[in-house]
């Protein structure tokens, strides 16, 4: 079953009010909750498990994320799902003190670890922290210039409904990036990466953050997120245009971009 | 793998340990600080935004080519107050550090330029006021002794190293300024070898004559020989 339609199957499942969790079916109302259960646990070790498993390249994809983002000084920028605040200092040096950048996320602990780390290097002013479901953002309509979700679409329950509420509080002229696992462009390397994601990422994850569980999820949730064109049209059906997709490492990774006229 | 994005990532990363050893960093910063500057390179046809703030400089990629060409003559607008775009050919960047020569680089058409003229006169004076003391940088690592020893050494291989260059440089200068006029030409060269040649012919010559006559007197020798052995006989 390709990834497009896994992502088809579990919209039509949400209509039986169960959603996937991984490979596993749950109550939507349960997913928000294991999925935060998921984060917990790995908060703390985040940033150096991203490092290990990616060899680093998450910091090449995100390096690209902003380099396409078009930020300039004065705007204001959302960066969900933020975690632990790769993309928001970057942004909080690009905008300046004459603009804003607020770090979202769902989960109290990224959170936590991403004000932390954005404290110790200085990074204050410009940046504010908010706890906020990506499905019901609590800000005002037309009020960002650039929103950035990278590696947190795929954990939200309502893909749609999240795109929704990003697209409400985005200003006309404004652009939503992204950044999420995808489909691998050749068969091969899909084969490759199976291998390394069921079964080098779990015991790494054992021997490092001593939790193969959240990254056994990890690799069943990227299987379960829509591919590459079935996220394009998503979010043109909640109104975003000119929207674009760009494939990093052979689609392991791809930055979706679109815009709000 | 997007490659301008490994290439800015690993200047971003040279130019902020670079800022980070030197012993000026927060001066050399302080001019810049919220300014960005747009550096167009020629023979690749990308544009590098360097990004400054109080304590760092972050670099990004132009990947929408909104830099590609000169903003003024394009959109004016592109450009805000604290920026400025530069365009200059790779070969080029070194002169930036030449503060003084900035408008003979413009007015000779090396370097195109737009926006604000202050920020570059900044960048150029980080990149010439950057004091880095490598002794100081290595005893973080080695401890002073170590540190102090090792750049002694370094400094005499250099120094070892720059003197050998420069008597290299004067012998082929010498060589080719010098000597070159006292050299024997061409044709005397040519003359030399055509007499050693007619020299060696002609000694050949006269060895096979003597030879020829040293035969001869072998043979006149037998000759002789023979008829005293004849009278002999006959008495």
């Amino acid at each position: 079953m390709s990834q497009g339609n896994s992502a088809v199957e579990s919209e039509s499942k949400q209509n039986d009010d169960t959603i996937d969790f991984g490979y596993k079916q749950v109550k939507k109302e349960e997913k928000v909750e294991l999925v935060a259960d998921v984060f917990n646990s790995v908060a703390q070790k985040y940033d150096i498990m991203n490092d290990l498993m990616s060899f680093g390249i998450h910091r090449i994809w995100k390096r690209f994320t902003i380099d396409a983002s078009g930020a300039r000084k004065g705007q204001k920028i959302l960066d969900l799902a933020g975690g632990t605040g790769d993309l928001a200092s970057k942004f909080s040096q690009i905008v300046g003190e004459r603009g804003q950048v607020v770090l979202a996320d769902i989960n109290h602990s990224m959170l936590n670890v991403g004000k932390e780390k954005l404290n110790n290097k200085g990074i204050i002013g410009n940046i504010n922290y908010v706890q906020a479901n990506a499905e019901a953002l609590p800000f005002p309509d037309n009020h960002f210039d650039l929103i950035t979700i990278a590696f947190g679409l795929r954990n939200v329950t309502d893909k749609s409904k999240a795109l929704a509420s990003m697209f409400r509080v985005l200003k006309p002229g404004g652009r939503l990036l992204v950044l999420e696992f995808s489909k691998p462009t050749t068969e091969s390397l899909s084969k490759l990466y199976d291998f390394y994601s069921f079964y080098v990422l779990p015991q790494m994850g054992q021997v490092v953050a001593n939790d193969s569980e959240s990254y056994k999820y990890l690799a069943e949730s990227i299987r379960m997120h829509p591919d590459q064109d079935t996220l394009e049209q998503m979010m043109v059906d909640v109104g975003f245009e000119q929207t674009t997709y760009h494939n990093m490492t052979g689609g392991i990774v791809a930055l979706h971009r679109g815009f709000k006229f | 793998m997007p490659a301008i994005q490994v290439v800015t990532s690993a200047i971003e990363l040279a130019v902020n340990q670079a800022l980070d050893w030197s012993l000026n960093k927060e001066q050399a910063l302080k001019p810049l600080a919220g300014k960005n500057c747009i550096i167009f390179i020629q023979e690749v046809e990308q544009a590098l935004i360097f990004n400054f703030s109080a304590s760092s400089i972050y670099v990004k990629a132009d990947v929408d080519a909104q830099y590609a060409t000169n903003p003024e003559d394009e959109t004016p607008s592109i450009l805000s107050d604290d920026e400025c775009w530069i365009s200059l050919s790779i070969f080029a960047i070194d002169k930036l550090k030449q503060n003084s020569q900035m408008t003979k680089l413009i007015k000779s058409g090396q370097l195109d330029f737009a926006g604000d003229l202050s920020i570059l006169q900044a960048l150029s004076k980080l990149f010439d006021k950057l004091e880095l003391d490598l002794e100081e940088i290595l005893s973080k690592y080695l401890g002073d002794v170590a540190a102090h020893n090792v750049n002694q050494i370094g400094q005499k291989l250099v120094s070892d190293l720059a003197h050998h260059a420069d008597l290299l440089k004067h012998t082929f200068a010498d060589a080719a300024l010098d000597e070159k006029k006292v050299a024997v030409r061409s044709i005397l060269v040519a003359n030399y070898c055509d007499q050693v040649t007619e020299l060696k012919s002609g000694f050949d010559r006269a060895e096979a004559r003597l030879n020829l006559l040293a035969n001869k007197l072998s043979e006149l020798n037998k000759a002789t020989a023979n008829q005293s052995l004849n009278n002999k006989s006959h008495k």
